[in-house]
């Protein structure tokens, strides 16, 4: 029906081209001209009797009766209704009569009669212009979006006239109607239109336009020192709304985000409850280091950094210590943990060089701006949010009961020609699972027991905001809870509180924001995952507790021949967070177009982390040795500032308009870091009181210092909203390089044509409602290194030697590298189809990165194995990202919408001079992905010996490949494309979010986390493995002969193989949510608006092929969890 | 803002709004430009936790501090543990207690080390940390001037010490190793190997230089005034340390006399130093391995806090039955003592449980920190045996058999009375070497070894490669070509320094 429509519609508009206007009024004016010289005596009786009929009937009807023609302008006569009843009258009689009261005369020309507008008298047209005078209405307000914010460029029309104005920049609008009556509409591209009678809109009022649901395109998007609409911008920026992420069970905000903004690849690094997660924007640029996004709360930067402390097995508190190895996943805990997702507004995701440029070198990676819910003026309203929740973990593997698990081990033993241990003549040889120790009759799936328990969630949200025209707040608090899938109620508490409060003077040039927030986090979790023991342990192995509920040791003389997994309920560890934030925002505008502003913020985060250790946690006999009791502690703390001052100048010049922004950045971070350890307590009492330790240490001090300062300038211009314009140029310091290496410049161009407001496109094009091409290009620089690496320097070592401290060489210097050059290149295509129904954007893109800052690994022999270094290599991202987004149905009861994210990515190491000579050489390969690994590849066993076989260089089969010389580039371990697919259906009260999330990849799989190959004593095996493996002679298997034996034949370079790669390429239902708004009858008599109830469920269901525990975060960490919540929302 | 003449009615109907505007808007643009004429604000301080070089060899006692942190590392990379555990696994001194799948010594103990990732010996230690170290004080103290002359001599002295100590123990295990003098990575990361015997002439050149700028007296954490632990290196514990580097070059240069001829003249200059005199009693009172003893030449220091004197003393001494990484004395050892001997009483401890004896090194006795016992680095008795070997090289046989005498007689036992050719009287002082310095720095590992070049009947390809011999009793299977005799070249850095080949066999 709709296309159909459209043609007509189409059809229409080519066949009335203006030409052919013309020449109609041409031929119409010389008949007119003819008809001027007839003259007309009027004789003819007219006789009618109509009632409220369009003019032109009556007219019609006169002309039968008279005879006479008529000659009249259509537009004259149309929406006139008359009523008239005359019985014998002359012509001039009736059209007297049927005229009278009507803006029209008439004359008669011989037998025409020409009607034709009345020229008012003077005093008519004073009456009349007084009459309207005195029933004009002034009307005036400000209409806000429903974030609060004012709207400019609202169009404020009154109904059917020509009487329109625009709202300022403030929102605000005066319009004078003809009347109390008239009609007034409000319209906003991209928002639901508004129509209010005058007498409605009292002086003052503020409106609020909703978003259509369908097209961000309007949305004013905000790059940090400047906003723009989405349509005027040059930049590729994706926005992620309150929406989407308060869908979402997530006590992380940053996990709101996975698989809904192209380009940007989120990985968690395991299920448990503030886990990091590893975000990656448009792949890897960098080969050793800094690929995090910059980002930025409210304006102030927010470091992703985890404060977990690396020194003196401290304790994450429950995701261990983050990696001091850039080429893996970081962990600890998540800095994002820290976040209320329920407090954002929305996160916007900046992505290509235009976008990024004014943030300069710390943009390189992409910016990830946060912004947080602000105060809206009006009354005091209150929202509440309750939710409850369980969860379970995604996926299990079938692993072997004891009785397969016995007869891998008979089989592996045989195979190595070994006796099969007993308990009498191996009594310690760690064969517990098998030499009779533990009773061979248990089975225990140790997943279902040390995974498969239910993790609770709850989550509880209030806040309030109001406020006048000129002041408003908002606050905020929360608290949620998460307890683990573990035995045990350990869990992670979070409570926060978030405030805002703005005011501008009366004459809005003076403004005023300030924002600001505290977060508490008690993490408890245990400190190790048990994921890896639940696969690994035998299934024999012994019950956990004895029949009086202590931790059973299974002692053999005296010996714990079993390491208890549930040690870690005995155990403390725990990790308290603290997160202030900060923010100010002053602004006086000094001339029109001429804004002053200065922003000021600060960000103080603190991490305190204890692990205690009792006797009683210990397994037997070291658990009477007091040296074992320990209390291991320390705290971190990151402190931040920043200042940043800007000169901000709008003008309009020809048709177009300008903006000059110019500021500057001044930033400080501080990290501080110290641990103790603590051993040697007479009593598991007396741990908690470090005073009580005979060894009391401290492990490590850490303190940092980062300072960062930049200068930018914008220029935007705009001219006729179709030709875009966006120039930024930076020059940036950082502390991070030696002196003279300080300073780089970069800078951006980005350009854009909306070729949809095109003449030839409104004309031709009438399916198209937007169209908008652009592109962009920019330098930016890299400093995301650690700081200090060009300082030679001693490090203070805290044992003495003859009473004196000892001072070990901190690092080898090289005070000669620079800023990591980073060259983006974009192009993209907006398209609105069908009055926005379906919107498509297309973005290709090119990072070519160089300059490479690594920290360049070397041989021990030269003391260090590595040293920071600007690599003369070149890394190379390139991909599409697609976005379509639709409204499928929409009618008044029903809505159902689309949206598909689609993501290729691919990234390739393009030059590399001297790699065969570098240290890199077994590391990466020219050409190929950095994401790709060396392995022998074409893992096959030979079916003579079962021994397990690799390609060699000569492209023959051997069991003894040479290492380095046969190793071969793997598959990259990325995905070569992912996204996802989400549905909306709204239908009356109730909403429906379908999510899927997909990615097409290779991963490590089950294989990579063992040990070692099937057969390996007291480690336990998937069950895909029975029947599979090689026994006889000439049998082609999956799996080689079993053996006990790691590093020896026939398994020695299985871990360096491609046989710990497989698919993990997955289909995910990340997220169903489904919300229900009680009918607003109900909601009135409890006095409530927005009541919803909703239920949720995250990762519900998972398609994969993977071999291993969950394709995303791999087999050896805790899979994510399938989070089922229910809620209620309401307001008053 | 107020020097141009604007129109402010127009723009502003409230002046005195404009007073705070020009106060405010004045404030925020001076620092605007305050900022960006703040060119010192990217300077920042080193961390507190650091000093920067160029402090550090201004000063004396940071400088001070830097070499001893050398001897901190030493201790804390367990050194002496590491070179008499993992020596004594792939000779003929110890016992595993751990099979393939649980010990990391299991490789040592089996001679079945391989071309892995894991790595074999103390490679990263040595070259880490004291061999950068030394040579990084070698260059700040040519580079700055601020310590005093003495200090810098002294510590200049020690670093060329450390430096030698080092490579002869790498050489030793590694065979040709890369000969890092320099901290430029430029050179280093792209070293090629150098034959052991220059490596071993280095050492002698380092050790050389080492003595003449060493002091006389032990001194303490000033550098130059005498203390009585013997814990940092002097003039003699130079002369004791070159005084075996000569005797092995002898060995490895073709049986270069005047190598021997240098190695007796360096341990006489120790042995006729009135500081050092054999300890009488192997234990209790004024033994051998308490701290400061009269015998010792050089020892380390027990960095503070500790939880053991030594961590010899911590792995060897047996408190509970042997676990999978300990190590006890093999059969092999318990029958090498003679009847009588006072060492396999004083020196190897018993422990019985369940039925089985355990015979562990008993060398240290303290299992814990009690602050009695230092770690031995270089002791007089080896001294009497280098001189015992190189006149026994030279044909100087009396000399050979009085010097091997006063090392039997201290443990309790009679006059050498066995045939005096060159063969039997090296192997008669191959023997007292195995049953005096056993389970110290790997000494009974590198005599096997060198053995091969010299008259000795025993060697180790005889001991460990014979069919029924040692290597095949502890389970692995001695190659013919006896590659096993050095350590493989770890692959991590054969990856990096392309320069860097594998040992033959690997």
């Amino acid at each position: 029906m709709q296309i159909n429509l459209c043609v007509k519609v189409a059809w229409t508009k080519r066949f009335f081209t203006p030409q052919l206007i013309k020449v109609m009024k041409l031929t119409v004016f010389l008949i007119f001209l003819a008809c001027l010289q007839v003259s007309a005596k009027v004789f003819s009786q007219i006789t009618l009797s109509k009632k409220n009929v369009p003019l032109t009937e009556v007219i019609s009807t006169i002309q039968q009766q008279s005879g006479y023609s008529f000659f009249y302008k259509h537009k004259l006569v149309e929406n006139i209704n008359i009523s008239a009843d005359l019985h014998n009258v002359t012509l001039q009689q009736a059209l007297d009569k049927i005229l009278d009261g009507q803006p029209l005369t008439y004359e008669v020309i011989d037998k025409t009669v020409v009607i034709k507008e009345k020229e008012t008298s003077f005093l008519d047209k004073l009456k009349n212009s007084i009459k309207a005078e005195l029933a004009q209405v002034t009307i005036s307000g400000k209409v806000i979006d429903e974030t609060g914010q004012p709207m400019q460029g609202v169009t404020v029309r009154e109904k059917g006239t020509n009487n329109v104005i625009a709202t300022g920049t403030d929102g605000k609008f005066t319009l004078t109607v003809s009347s109390n009556d008239a009609l007034v509409d409000f319209t906003y591209i991209g928002y639901e239109p508004k129509e209010v009678s005058a007498k409605e809109l009292p002086k003052g009022v503020v409106l609020t336009l909703s978003a259509s649901a369908t097209n961000l395109r309007e949305v004013t998007i905000n790059k940090g020192y400047y906003t723009e609409k989405q349509a005027l911008s040059t930049g590729d920026v994706s926005v992620v709304s309150a929406k989407e992420i308060e869908g979402q069970p997530v006590t992380d905000p940053i996990l709101a985000l996975e698989g809904r903004v192209p380009g940007l690849l989120i990985t968690q690094t395991s299920g448990l409850p503030g886990a990091y997660s590893t975000v990656r924007l448009r792949g890897m640029n960098s080969i050793a280091n800094g690929n995090d996004p910059l980002y930025i709360i409210d304006g102030v930067p927010f470091s992703s950094i985890s404060l977990t402390i690396n020194a003196g097995q401290v304790g994450g508190g429950s995701v261990g210590t983050p990696s001091a190895n850039n080429f893996s996943n970081g962990k600890g805990l998540s800095p994002f943990n820290m976040l209320n997702p329920e407090d954002i507004e929305d996160i916007e995701v900046l992505k290509d060089a235009d976008a990024t440029a004014i943030y300069g070198a710390k943009g390189a990676n992409g910016v990830i701006l946060i912004t947080t819910k602000k105060g809206k003026s009006g009354a005091v309203k209150v929202n509440l949010q309750l939710s409850q929740g369980a969860g379970k973990v995604t996926r299990m593997m079938s692993m072997m009961n004891t009785q397969q698990y016995l007869q891998m081990e008979r089989q592996a033993y045989a195979n190595d020609g070994l006796t099969f241990p007993s308990i009498t003549a191996n009594p310690q040889d760690g064969n517990y699972s098998i030499n009779g120790l533990w009773d061979t009759t248990r089975t225990t799936n140790w997943q279902k027991i040390l995974l498969g328990n239910t993790a609770h969630y709850t989550n509880a949200q209030l806040s309030l905001s109001g406020g006048t025209e000129s002041t408003s707040f908002y606050v905020g608090g929360g608290f949620s809870r998460q307890t683990t899938v573990f035995p045990g109620n350990e869990d992670d508490g979070k409570a926060s509180i978030n405030f805002n409060v703005n005011h501008s003077s009366l004459d809005q040039r003076f403004k005023f924001q300030l924002t600001g927030g505290y977060t508490y986090d008690d993490n408890l979790l245990p400190l190790a995952d048990l994921t890896t023991t639940a696969l690994q342990l035998p299934p024999d192995a012994p019950a956990l507790y004895h029949p009086d509920g202590s931790l059973n040791w299974q002692l053999y003389n005296g010996t714990s021949t079993f390491g208890n997994p549930l040690n870690y309920l005995l155990k403390t560890a725990e990790a308290k967070s603290n997160l202030l934030t900060g923010n100010a925002l002053l602004s006086y505008q000094l001339l029109p177009g001429l804004k002053i502003q200065s922003s000021f913020g600060y960000t103080d985060g603190r991490l305190n982390q204890s692990n205690q250790t009792p006797s009683t946690a210990i397994a037997p006999p070291k658990n009477l040795i007091t040296t074992n009791r320990i209390n291991n502690f320390g705290n971190s703390e990151i402190a931040n500032w920043i200042i940043e001052p800007m000169l901000s100048y709008d003008h309009n010049i020809a048709k177009g308009k300008l903006n000059i922004t110019f500021g500057s950045t001044l930033e400080q971070q501080t990290i501080n870091e110290t641990a103790f350890t603590s051993s040697g307590y007479n009593g598991d009492a007396l741990i908690p009181n470090p005073l009580n330790a005979s060894t009391f240490k401290l492990a490590s001090v850490t303190n940092t210092l980062y300072r960062y300062q930049a200068i930018y300038a914008r220029v935007g211009y705009t001219w006729q909203d179709k030709y875009l314009l966006n120039l930024t140029a930076n020059r940036d310091g950082s502390s991070r390089f030696g002196p003279s290496n300080e300073w780089g410049n970069f800078g951006a161009i980005g350009v854009g044509w909306v070729f949809s407001k095109e003449k030839f496109a409104e004309n031709n094009l009438p399916w198209l409602s937007f169209g908008k091409l652009r592109g962009s290009y920019g330098i930016t620089g890299n400093d995301q290194i650690a700081d200090y690496q060009y300082l030679s320097s001693y490090t203070t070592d805290a044992t003495t030697y003859q009473n004196s401290t000892g001072l070990v060489a901190a690092r080898l210097p090289n005070p000669y590298y620079g800023w990591e050059v980073d060259k983006k290149l974009e192009g993209g295509i907006e398209l609105g189809l069908l009055k926005d129904r379906i919107n498509l954007s297309v973005s290709y893109y090119q990072n070519r990165t160089g300059n490479q800052l690594v920290g360049y690994p070397l041989p021990n022999i030269a003391g260090f194995t590595s040293i920071q270094y600007n690599l003369p290599a070149v890394v190379q991202n390139t991909g599409t990202e697609i976005v379509l987004n639709t409204v499928n149905i929409v009618s008044s009861s029903f809505r159902w919408t689309s949206i598909i994210n689609l993501s290729f990515q691919n990234n390739k190491l393009v030059s590399y001079p001297g790699i065969a000579t570098s240290s890199f050489k077994n590391i990466y390969t020219v050409g190929q992905s950095l994401f790709t690994t060396q392995k022998f590849l074409g893992t096959k066993v030979n079916p003579a010996d079962g021994t397990y076989e690799w390609l060699s260089a000569n492209g023959s089969y051997t069991e003894n490949p040479s290492y380095p010389a046969d190793l071969r580039v793997s598959a990259a371990l990325t995905p070569k494309y992912y996204g996802s697919f989400g549905n909306s259906f709204t239908y009356k009260g109730f909403q429906l979010d379908v999510f899927l999330e997909f990615r097409k990849q290779v991963g490590l799989n089950f294989l990579s986390t063992e040990v070692g190959p099937p057969g390996l004593v007291g480690i336990n095996q998937p069950t895909a493995i029975i029947g599979n493996t090689w026994t006889t002679v000439g049998q082609e298997a999956k799996y080689g002969k079993l053996s006990t034996q790691f590093a020896a034949d026939p398994n020695f370079w299985t871990n360096s193989s491609d046989w710990v790669l497989s698919d993990a390429s997955f289909v995910r239902l990340k997220n169903i949510a489904l919300s229900w708004t009680l009918p607003k009858s109900w909601q009135q008599k409890v006095q409530l608006t927005n009541t919803r109830i909703f239920l949720q469920a995250q990762n519900l269901l998972t398609f994969t092929h993977y071999f291993g525990l969950d394709p995303e975060t791999g087999s050896g960490a805790l899979p994510p969890l399938q989070m089922i919540t229910v809620g209620l929302r309401t307001s008053f | 803002m107020k020097t141009k003449s604007i129109n402010h009615k127009k723009y502003f109907p409230n002046y005195t709004e404009i007073k705070r505007v020009g106060v405010l808007g004045t404030t925020l643009f001076v620092s605007i430009l305050c900022i960006m004429s703040c060119k010192k604000f990217l300077e920042i301080p080193p961390p507190t936790t650091q000093l920067v070089t160029a402090s550090v060899f201004n000063n004396d006692a940071a400088a001070s501090s830097a070499v001893t942190d050398i001897y901190t590392q030493m201790f804390k990379y367990d050194l002496s543990y590491d070179m008499a555990n993992d020596n004594g696994l792939l000779a003929d001194e110890l016992q595993n207690h751990s099979t393939a799948s649980q010990g990391a010594v299991f490789a040592y103990f089996t001679n079945g080390m391989t071309n892995s990732q894991a790595v074999y010996g103390d490679w990263q230690v040595y070259y880490n940390y004291s061999i950068y170290s030394a040579n990084a004080v070698i260059a700040g103290l040519k580079q700055y001037s601020g310590t005093s002359p003495a200090v810098k001599q002294q510590l200049m002295g020690e670093a060329y010490f450390i430096r030698a100590f080092c490579y002869f123990n790498l050489t030793n295990c590694y065979g040709a190793v890369p000969l890092a003098l320099t901290t430029d990575y430029t050179i280093n990361e792209k070293l090629a190997r150098t034959p052991r015997v220059q490596v071993l002439q280095q050492v002698i050149s380092d050790l050389q230089t080492a003595q003449g700028m060493l002091r006389t007296n032990y001194v303490d954490a000033s550098d130059t005034l005498t203390t009585t632990d013997r814990v940092r290196p002097t003039k003699a514990v130079a002369a004791a340390l070159l005084a075996r580097a000569y005797l092995y070059l002898g060995d490895y240069n073709q049986n270069n006399t005047g190598d021997y001829q240098a190695a007796i003249a360096a341990s006489s200059s120790v042995i006729s130093n009135s500081t050092y005199s054999l300890c009488a009693n192997l234990s209790g009172a004024n033994s051998v391995f308490l701290k400061n003893s009269t015998e010792a030449i050089w020892q380390l220091y027990t960095p503070l806090p500790a939880s053991y004197d030594t961590y010899d003393g911590n792995q060897f001494v047996l408190l509970a039955a042997a676990n999978i990484n300990q190590s006890t004395i093999s059969r092999q050892l318990l029958n090498a003592f003679e009847t009588g001997d006072k060492r396999q009483t004083n020196w190897i401890g018993t422990l019985t449980i369940n039925g089985t004896t355990y015979f562990f090194p008993y060398k240290y006795k303290n299992n814990t920190y009690k602050g009695q016992e230092y770690t031995m680095m270089l002791r007089l008795a080896e001294q009497y045996l280098i001189r015992a070997e190189a006149e026994a090289e030279l044909g100087q046989t009396a000399n050979a058999v009085a010097d091997l005498n006063v090392i039997r007689n201290r443990a309790g036992l009679s006059n050498y009375a066995g045939a005096t050719d060159k063969a039997s009287l090296l192997t008669a002082i191959q023997h007292e070497r195995q049953v005096e310095l056993f389970t110290e720095w790997g000494h009974r590992w590198f005599d096997l070894n060198r053995a091969v070049n010299t008259a000795s009947t025993i060697n180790v390809n005889t001991v460990l490669g014979s069919p029924g011999n040692v290597c095949q009793t502890k389970g692995g299977i001695w190659s013919s070509d006896g590659h096993q005799q050095l350590y493989p070249i770890p692959i991590s850095d054969i990856q990096k320094d392309p320069n860097l080949t594998q040992n033959p066999g690997y």
